[in-house]
């Protein structure tokens, strides 16, 4: 039996599942050779193999029908409807950049969005731009994760994330220079601020260093915790600025852990930030419920 | 325990969450409910179809099988986190054997943990393991 005869038997399953499958392995061969199975599929009336095997026909008709069935798949209560659909976006799909944003915010499709906005590639930029542009601190969960399964051209990447790099949100700021770092080269423009964002970075890092030695000697250990959480953030930020610059970015010292301060003026200017440094509400939570406060 | 930071510490006490950073905690202990129950209270029946797992944050609960007990477990532990993966009938009863503080972390929560931060579902499948290996040692001692 030939690998075409085993995919011809999945696509005539009567297991759901294993058509599923099948669907899959058409999508990696020459769809042309199960052009019958795929075409008798595309009537099918389950809808997710319905769906799944439109997206496999490249004939104009098919494209169409298939349109017509996303317009309701994508707003479909049943789960594995929805992702059938979110798996059949394909690359030109400029009209469901928004069903895809919103089934990236949830976990139940998030899989299925993050391949689709990978395949949406650059025509999501504008709803990423509004997205970074809008988020605050601390910024939803979700923009991260846009950012990071978004796929745009080297052009495209750096003029949509560029000016995001310094994002407040120190988080979100990371996505988007793990992101830059998968650039090949680096503009004149982006590299200045690069350079701005590393030297920020690199001083926020002294002053966590600076304040977790403030706080050691018998402090409170749920504050040490956060504390070090930040300065693994701040060191994750500060390589990928540096990988995202190249290989000569600013001179940077190491960083001091010397803080003559007391434990309780460091964690004042912790709770509160007058010159809005720290921008972190959960190390100013944990810093109101310290006990050397 | 209604303290956000609190709620957190005891999140990081559980093996699975112990290297998810506080800041990202935040949202499962926003969205996690505080359960108290008495001694003797059978909080979770064998044979029920639930979607949660309970994070044990202070006393005693005792894991069993009608009247034969599988395993004691107490602060830091957590409880019926198979099916807050993949909901099915509960395999085993829990009874506090004292009163006893929990969390209850439901599977949107957890899923949304996950798709936020895939390197978790490493740390999910070994706290699961180790979990089960201690189970099993513990069975196999008494």
């Amino acid at each position: 039996m030939s690998v075409d005869d085993d995919i011809r038997a999945l696509l005539g399953s009567d297991d759901q599942r294993e058509v599923l499958v099948g669907l899959d392995l058409v999508a990696d061969l020459a769809p042309s050779g199960f052009a019958r199975e795929l075409a008798r599929l595309a009537d099918d009336d389950r809808p997710d193999v319905r769906l799944v095997a439109l997206s496999r026909l490249p004939d104009a008709s098919a494209r169409t029908r298939l349109r017509d069935e996303m317009k309701w798949a994508l707003e479909a209560s049943d789960v594995q409807i929805k992702r059938a659909a979110l798996d059949a976006v394909g690359h030109g799909d400029r009209e469901h950049v928004m069903a895809v944003i919103v089934g990236l915010m949830d976990p139940t499709t998030a899989g299925a969005a993050a391949g689709a906005l990978e395949r949406l590639g650059d025509l999501a930029a504008p709803a990423v731009t509004s997205i970074l542009t809008r988020a605050k601190v601390p910024a939803p969960a979700y923009a991260a994760r846009i950012v990071r399964c978004t796929r745009f051209s080297e052009s495209l990447r750096e003029s949509v994330l560029a000016p995001h790099a310094a994002h407040a949100d120190r988080e979100l700021g990371l996505a988007v220079l793990q992101s830059l770092a998968s650039n090949d080269g680096v503009s004149p423009t982006l590299a200045a601020i690069l350079d701005d964002v590393i030297v920020a970075d690199v001083e926020h890092e002294r002053r966590v260093v600076a304040t977790r030695a403030a706080v050691e000697p018998g402090g409170d250990a749920r504050l040490l915790r956060a504390l070090d959480d930040e300065l693994d953030l701040i060191r994750q930020r500060i390589a990928c600025g540096l990988l995202a610059r190249g290989t000569t970015g600013p001179d940077i010292e190491a960083a001091d852990a010397v803080d003559a301060r007391s434990v309780a003026d460091a964690v004042r200017e912790l709770v509160d930030d007058p010159d809005n440094v720290w921008r972190s509400p959960w190390l100013r939570d944990v810093a109101l419920a310290s006990p050397g406060r | 325990m209604d303290n956000l930071v609190e709620r957190v510490a005891a999140l990081h006490r559980v093996t699975i969450f112990s290297d998810v950073p506080g800041r990202t905690l935040v949202a499962v202990a926003r969205a996690a409910t505080e359960v108290v129950v008495e001694e003797g209270t059978t909080f979770i029946e064998e044979g029920d179809i639930e979607d949660h797992l309970f994070v044990v944050v202070e006393g005693r609960v005792r894991v069993h099988n009608g009247p034969h007990p599988l395993v004691d477990l107490g602060a830091g532990d957590t409880v019926g986190e198979l099916a807050a993966l993949l909901p099915e009938p509960r395999s085993a009863s829990a009874t506090a054997l004292e009163r006893t503080t929990l969390l209850r972390v439901d599977k949107t929560t957890l899923d949304q943990l996950i798709a936020e931060r895939p390197a978790l579902a490493n740390g999910v499948i070994i706290g699961l393991v180790r979990s089960l290996r201690a189970r099993r040692a513990d069975g196999a001692e008494s």
